[in-house]
């Protein structure tokens, strides 16, 4: 385990602060972050407006790496002005001789340039690990089949050794129970959800074998979110076959007991102007496998039960399977904001406000705030029910 | 069965008959006898079918607001802690100029300052720029606003914090913008402007003989229009890209000849790439109020028939008055904030109020914190912290749910809605005033009256052309 400083702090490393113990590979010892985003000397945990964590956010990233034994750098938004800076970062450390954990994915220019910089032996691009390298190529997509094991392959080869075209474009069945986090947009907790759900599993003794919703999910030891799923040079027939590729070649390596899939971005478009990505991801996934249980994220929101009937009856009509949790968050669109700047604007609001509003559901429909450390065992005990139930049926 | 409950506002238009329900916020179309009905407070069996069908979708309810509050009250330590937009640097309270609409200029007015000497320290500036950032943090974007007097007599100042910026906080999205009479503007300015994108924001008021009649030097009382002129020309000659950066803005006095004030921004060849904005003198606090003569009247009303014509796309924009055509802009915002929405909230407060504070933030040269620039800087009630405390969220707290002091007039108020209200028009300096605020509620209810009129005729005329002339009506700019 390397002792680190995390850089540069923002609302997407927060996670990384949060699970920390949950990561095998990095201890965080400083953490860090540009004096322009405006959160030196703030709590990490205030970010959100969380609980605080006990982890100050500093701005001397070179005082804080004399005490630490590399870089860690991980995920951030920001434009191409941003990712100089960073770069510039990167150069520099790498020129004192430090390490660099980079969970950030670059463009194959940006890695170019860092590559050139002196002591780039030093830059240990992460985000394609082993891990995540050995899936997060084209050979599902490909459908060529090269990665399948031999003795699985010849189940579908004909006596000339040619593999079946049935075989080709067809989802194989996974056995093992599916569980999804997906959620309503970006920005609700959705990674989080993913993150204490594997925890509280793992502490309970199942195996858990993860693909996580981010594509730095395999800091924390779990699958990236397949790269292959954005690139536009695959077809959305390819994409779905090479998902469901994927998701068995980790049930056979790995004989989990449940494998949990986060699926980036959101469920559903908010209106014609903001289309939210059509919830695309969530339906290849839906095509993809066959879900078992469903932990729906959403932002802050005061709605009546029907509003909830709504979101499951779209879900089971769009993906095939109903919301048997929902999750909410301390965040919120603000629409009038949103409408005006014509682009979606989201807010923190405090706990208090999530838990006054999640009063009005008790016993009516199961939703937790994203923010109660109850979360994974409410929701885990629901899963255990509900999967429990179905292992009563036996069908010979 | 009276109608008298119903929450709506009444149209009767030259082209038909509207009803505006403030629940749904929709304006709809409906029969002459419906029309009478409502207005007579009369059901009678002819109307009642077409009544019972608005009924069933969700119009004509009678529902108003049991509470008038502020939805983003609970929220606003957050809005304040996190997300400043803008703020403002009043770097200087000098001023080369002596402007007789301008309300420092008053020498016996208790409601707002004088013009003084007060310049703002340099580590009060820099601790601004602190301020900004750290409470900025939800904030994709910041602007970093330099305001006086005129803030160029203060230009090492301005060079100071805008290199303290680049040099401190190179990772934050800043933009940079500047109020100034354009008198001091040279080489060694407009490089420096160009250098670091800002965007000016340049007050020329007309014609000469209209500029000059208001907008003269402090030192010797002549009119400032030839350099202004000069520099412009400068400007436009040296910097030619950088000219549609620069805004002008015209601050009309409704006595002055209009025409020829909008005349001369249609044909200053020098402005042609430059907004150009323009607002009637703010008398709110000053004694002399504004008075609208009829040839200004008169004049502006045809400048903007010419603009609506424009918008049905049967004028050519060159020859629409670029001061008139601002009116679009109030149709074009209702527009947007119609929508469909079942009823009104339990709990809301009219519209109208910024979140004070978060939007643009003056801070003065003794380190206040006000709402904005237009407010009185004497007013006690306007004052939301400053450099050394912070904000004081009570005092914000109180500005943002000014309408709460209105409570009964606004639940029953039809313009619920689209008030163009805020804390301002309450500001009796050391208290709110519920009868101050009050009396402008008839300019609000005109205003989005004649919005709401203006909305409908343009957009029912659109459709009797196509009728009866049997073409689409090809450009304009209102869908």
């Amino acid at each position: 385990m390397v002792d680190v400083t995390l850089y540069p702090f923002s609302l997407e490393a927060l996670p990384l602060i949060r699970h920390r113990s949950m990561l095998s590979n990095f201890n965080i010892l400083n953490v860090v972050s540009p004096k322009g985003l405006g959160l030196t000397n703030k709590d990490c945990g205030e970010v959100d407006l969380g609980e605080t964590l006990g982890f100050n956010i500093i701005s001397d990233l070179y005082g804080s790496l004399e005490e630490t034994n590399g870089l860690l750098l991980v995920s951030y938004e920001g434009d191409e002005q941003f990712d100089q800076l960073i770069i510039s970062t990167i150069e520099r450390t790498l020129q004192l001789g430090i390490k660099v954990y980079c969970f950030k994915k670059y463009s194959e220019k940006q890695l170019e340039k860092i590559r050139n910089m002196e002591n780039s032996d030093l830059f240990i691009y992460g985000i394609y690990s082993e891990i995540t390298s050995f899936y997060d190529n084209s050979d599902y997509v490909l459908n060529d089949l090269k990665w399948m094991d031999p003795r699985t392959l010849n189940q579908y080869t004909n006596n000339n050794n040619i593999i079946l075209d049935t075989f080709r474009n067809r989802i194989l069945t996974i056995n093992t129970p599916i569980l999804v986090v997906n959620g309503i947009s970006e920005r609700c907790d959705k990674f989080q959800v993913q993150l204490e759900i594997r925890k509280q599993l793992k502490q309970d003794g199942y195996r858990v074998s993860q693909i996580g919703s981010r594509q730095d999910a395999n800091i924390f030891g779990m699958y990236s979110y397949p790269n292959f799923m954005f690139d536009n040079e695959y077809s959305e027939s390819q994409k779905i076959i090479g998902f469901n590729r994927m998701v068995y070649e980790i049930e056979r390596k790995e004989k989990p007991d449940i494998i949990i899939i986060g699926i980036p971005g959101g469920t559903m478009k908010f209106s014609n102007g903001f289309t939210n990505n059509f919830g695309i991801q969530a339906y290849l996934v839906s095509n993809a496998l066959l879900v078992d249980y469903c932990i729906h994220c959403i932002n802050y929101i005061e709605k009546e039960v029907h509003y909830y009937q709504m979101i499951n009856d779209t879900c089971k009509y769009r993906f095939g399977y109903s919301v048997d949790y929902f999750c909410m968050s301390n965040t919120h669109v603000n629409w009038t904001e949103t409408i005006q700047l014509e682009k979606v604007i989201r807010e923190f609001v405090d706990s208090s406000k999530v838990n006054k509003a999640l009063s009005k559901y008790k016993n009516k429909i199961p939703i937790i705030s994203t923010k109660n450390v109850e979360l994974a065992y409410a929701v885990i005990e629901n899963v255990k029910t509900k999967l429990g139930e179905e292992e009563n049926i036996v069908v010979i | 069965m009276k109608h008298s409950n119903y929450h709506i506002r009444l149209f009767k238009m030259p082209i038909g008959y509207y009803c505006y329900d403030v629940n749904t916020n929709s304006i709809i179309k409906v029969s002459e006898k419906l029309f009478n009905s409502l207005m007579n407070n009369e059901l009678n069996a002819e109307v009642k079918y077409e009544l019972d069908q608005l009924k069933q979708n969700g119009f004509l309810k009678e529902k108003r607001p049991t509470k008038i509050e502020h939805p983003y009250l609970n929220n606003l330590k957050y809005y304040l802690s996190n997300k400043l937009d803008k703020i403002t640097l009043q770097v200087t309270q000098k001023c080369n100029f002596r402007c007789s609409y301008c309300i420092y200029s008053e020498s016996t007015n208790d409601l707002q300052r004088s013009h003084a000497n007060n310049v703002m320290k340099l580590e009060d500036a820099l601790k601004s720029i602190d301020f900004l950032i750290s409470n900025s943090c939800d904030s994709d974007s910041v602007d970093l606003g330099f305001y006086g007097g005129e803030p160029l007599l203060e230009f090492d100042l301005i060079k100071s914090c805008v290199e303290y910026v680049k040099s401190n906080y190179p990772e934050k999205k800043m933009t940079f913008s500047i109020t100034t009479n354009g008198t001091i503007i040279n080489k060694e300015i407009m490089d420096f402007f160009v250098k670091y994108n800002f965007y000016p924001l340049i007050s020329i008021d007309g014609p000469k003989h209209i500029h000059d009649r208001h907008r003269r030097f402090a030192a010797n009382g002549k009119g400032t229009f030839p350099i202004l002129e000069k520099n412009i020309m400068f400007m436009k000659k040296n910097y030619p890209d950088f000219m549609n950066q620069i805004s002008f803005n015209a601050v009309i006095n409704p006595q002055d000849d209009f025409s020829c004030t909008d005349k001369f921004f249609n044909d200053f060849e020098e402005l042609k790439d430059s907004m150009v904005r323009s607002a009637v003198i703010d008398d709110m606090y000053s004694f002399e109020k504004n008075f609208f003569s009829d040839s200004y009247i008169e004049s502006n009303n045809y400048e903007i028939f010419k603009a609506y014509l424009y918008a049905l796309g049967r004028y050519e924009r060159s020859k629409v008055s670029r001061i008139a055509i601002q009116n679009l802009d109030d149709i074009i915002k209702l527009k947007s904030f119609l929508g469909v929405s079942n009823e009104l909230p339990e709990s809301m407060s009219h519209s109208g109020p910024c979140v004070p504070g978060q939007s643009r933030l003056l801070v003065t040269t003794s380190g206040e914190f006000f709402p904005c620039e237009r407010v009185s800087e004497l007013s006690s009630v306007m004052k939301i912290g400053n450099l050394h405390d912070g904000f004081d969220f009570d005092a914000a707290s109180k500005i943002l749910n000014i309408a709460s002091i209105t409570s009964e007039e606004c639940k029953n108020c039809w313009v619920i809605n689209h008030c163009i209200q805020c804390a301002k028009h309450a500001d009796n300096i050391d208290s709110f005033s519920k009868e101050l605020k009050l009396s402008y509620c008839k300019l609000s209810v005109s205003t989005i009256d004649s919005t709401m009129r203006s909305y409908i005729a343009l957009k029912e005329i659109r459709c009797m052309y196509k009728d009866q002339i049997g073409e689409e009506i090809e450009g304009g700019v209102y869908g």
